[in-house]
């Protein structure tokens, strides 16, 4: 009722205790194309479904590495994201710089928390629009990060933001439980079945279809296009029943 | 607009220490400094610790400006502080973290000509893989580790002692003979050395031990210095 009174800009709350920008901010995210993100105990598996604007331009890459030891997956405004990919790689080369040693991944999320609640302090700033899926390996073993445009961060076994996320998060949640001892492959199967349970109606192809892995021993690299067309293709259908 | 008066830092440290040492032995680290500080050549302050803790798997020994030191390990409280706040459930700087920063700090003051005038040992173990951590880092931010490291005039007396003798099977016992060894040379040569050690173990469990300083043993009361010196002040230069 009240909405559109007290949604001009950052620093005004509404009578129900919301500041709306902010809410919209995250309604950017889930806009976005989806990225889901699980992990192991020994890697994590980032995927993520990618658009083109239009038939003749190529499909925008949304997982970047920021690191050795971490990559990230992104759903929303890829302009924000590329800039918050760029603080984050900073950050990493001045920890290498300084201490000699990989930056712990839950204090690099906890800069972008930080940094994304400072947007949203300011009169006449707006808050970040995109959503990270952040995962990689340290000292404390894997981790799964998601920043919110809000500033928060929440660690996950397994999530999925974006577009039709709905699907691919009831998937991982049913078997989740598998994941901590999972092999690499199989945690990848994982990761596309759960793909494929949100994206019934669209092509899947490696064009449009991203993967990236980190791990113990392992530094962040992507699939090629022929892994990841393997993987699709031996991947069974997913149904999703309504329960 | 460029400040055309002279620069003007300090040339010299004021009150300092003397050397310090660090040894590796097969289940950990030994550190050992004597308690004195000096101030322009004479025994300023006699009780002085010269080896701190800095988180609870390293620790740093210094020599040089008391002073320096003072600031630069509120600094490394500073930095212990914040990786017990980040409260993401681990403790993530490792001892070649905190040597690796001491390092960048000592260059970055350098190259504004404006130095610390420190020589540190730092110690510790991994608390993940359980590896021994010895390093020092000196005034001009040159880092290196090793099987032994010394500051100071050590550099010049005890590199003979120690080369060769520092190996994978040394016991605790065969450190603290080394390090006794050592010392002895350093207060008999060294001006600025005292004869009060205070010695500090890390072992491969992290458990530190700071130890009660120690008197050296050392013989001065040979003929020479009894009968062949200035007679008449013999009373008043020997206590006994």
């Amino acid at each position: 009722m009240f909405r559109n009174q007290y949604d001009m800009d950052c620093v005004t709350w509404n009578p129900k205790g919301k500041i709306l920008q902010i809410e919209y901010a995250k309604e950017a995210v889930k806009q976005g194309m989806m990225s889901l993100g699980l992990k192991s105990n020994t890697h994590v598996v980032l995927v993520s479904l990618m658009r083109n604007p239009d038939e003749l331009s190529s499909h925008q890459e949304k997982i970047f590495e920021v690191d050795e030891h971490i990559g990230i997956a992104i759903a929303g405004l890829l302009a924000d994201a590329r800039n918050l990919c760029k603080y984050m790689r900073n950050e990493c080369l001045s920890y290498w710089y300084v201490h000699d040693s990989q930056h712990p991944i839950a204090r690099l999320v906890a800069k972008v928390g930080e940094k994304s609640q400072h947007k949203t302090c300011g009169d006449g700033k707006r808050p970040y629009g995109v959503g990270i899926l952040a995962g990689g390996y340290d000292s404390s073993g894997t981790h799964l990060f998601e920043t919110l445009p809000s500033g928060e961060y929440f660690e996950y076994y397994a999530m999925a933001i974006g577009s039709r996320s709905q699907s691919a998060k009831t998937y991982l949640e049913k078997n989740y439980e598998s994941f901590a001892e999972d092999s690499l492959e199989s945690l990848i199967k994982h990761g596309i079945s759960a793909l494929k349970a949100s994206s019934q109606e669209i092509d899947l192809s490696s064009e449009n279809v991203s993967v990236g892995i980190v791990g113990k021993d392992t530094p962040f690299y992507k699939l090629s296009s022929e892994e990841i067309t393997r993987h699709l293709s031996e991947g069974a259908d997913v149904e999703m029943q309504d329960d | 607009m460029l400040d055309p008066t002279p620069k003007t830092a300090k040339d010299h440290p004021e009150i300092s220490g003397g050397s310090t040492i660090g040894i590796k032995y097969d289940k950990g680290v030994l550190l050992a400094a004597d308690t004195h500080l000096m101030y322009a050549g004479c025994y300023w302050y006699k009780d002085a610790q010269r080896i701190h803790k800095v988180a609870d798997n390293c620790v740093i020994a210094s020599s040089g400006d008391y002073a320096d030191l003072q600031m630069l390990l509120k600094k490394l409280k500073d930095k212990n502080d914040y990786d017990i706040i980040a409260e993401d459930g681990h403790q993530h700087y490792e001892p070649k973290d905190y040597c690796k920063w001491l390092a960048n700090v000592h260059f970055n003051k350098r190259m504004r000509v404006d130095p610390y005038y420190n020589s540190h040992i730092v110690a510790g173990v991994d608390s993940k893989s359980g590896d021994k951590f010895l390093g020092t880092v000196d005034v001009h931010g040159n880092n290196f580790e090793g099987n032994y490291v010394l500051t100071g005039i050590a550099n010049y007396f005890c590199n003979a002692i120690l080369d060769g003798n520092v190996t994978d099977d040394l016991t605790l016992e065969g450190a603290r003979e080394l390090m006794t060894k050592c010392f002895t040379v350093l207060y008999y040569k060294d001006k600025s050395q005292g004869d009060k050690i205070q010695y500090v173990t890390i072992d491969t469990d992290s458990n530190v031990n700071f130890e009660d300083p120690v008197t050296l043993e050392s013989k001065w009361d040979y003929h020479f210095t009894k009968h062949l010196t200035n007679d008449h002040t013999r009373d008043v230069r020997f206590k006994n």
